[in-house]
């Protein structure tokens, strides 16, 4: 038969804890795990991602024949589906112009031919950071016709104070008109 | 000796910051998912 166990009296301090900062204590991580759960439920009930990397691409193979960068702009692929081939570069992005009817869905794929640079489509959820040698991408469905402004916001240098990252900018008409081009 | 008094200012300003925060938050969330899905 074994021995029993002694018990040792412990050296600790008692570690009184207030009512008050029990409850902060505890409402914390009841507001972390409540936020932890919603943006769970942002990403897979919702469908709202952050941007991944398509695939990568040599920034030096970007305008070879048979790149779609080569020969950027709106495709469509079905009736109210489209892919936007997008090249940014200093200080612009091509094409910096889309029309897409009301209703439309739009996959963007956007690269750097030089630096890194920002693609974010206003009163959208698209925002991505654009690097040369990547492909990023992600999908917007637009059912609010307007003018959307797509601009860089990854600083990415100026030549002067009227031409630069700030004059780095493009627009998104989503028309009532069944039409698409760009 | 008498036990200090629970600071009732501090308390009054961490669930002011609590409720802002959740505000604020929760403010930023919900226009995201109006924003709809972009996956």
């Amino acid at each position: 038969m074994s021995e029993p166990i002694a018990v040792e009296e412990s050296n600790l301090p008692d570690l009184h804890v207030d009512w008050y900062e029990a409850t902060w204590m505890r409402l914390s991580v009841i507001m972390m795990v409540i936020f932890l759960l919603a943006v769970i439920a942002a990403s897979t009930a919702f469908g709202i991602q952050v941007p991944g990397a398509f695939r990568r691409i040599k920034p030096d193979e970007v305008m070879a024949k048979g790149s779609p960068f080569a020969d950027p702009g709106l495709r469509e692929l079905a009736p109210g589906k489209y892919e936007a081939y997008i090249r940014a570069a200093t200080w612009s992005f091509t094409p910096n112009e889309i029309h897409v009817p009301v209703g439309s869905t739009v996959t963007f794929y956007v690269t750097s031919l030089d630096v890194q640079h920002g693609f974010k489509i206003m009163d959208t959820n698209i925002n991505m950071m654009i690097l040369p040698g990547q492909i990023s991408t992600l999908t917007a469905h637009f059912d609010k016709p307007g003018t959307y402004n797509l601009i860089c916001h990854e600083y990415c240098g100026a030549a002067s104070p009227t031409y630069g990252h700030q004059t780095m900018y493009g627009q998104i008409f989503v028309e009532e008109k069944p039409k698409a081009s760009s | 000796m008498k036990d200090p008094e629970t600071p009732k200012g501090t308390l009054a300003l961490l669930f002011f910051f609590a409720l802002l925060t959740i505000v604020l938050w929760g403010t930023t969330y919900l226009t995201m998912l109006s924003r709809g899905a972009n996956q």
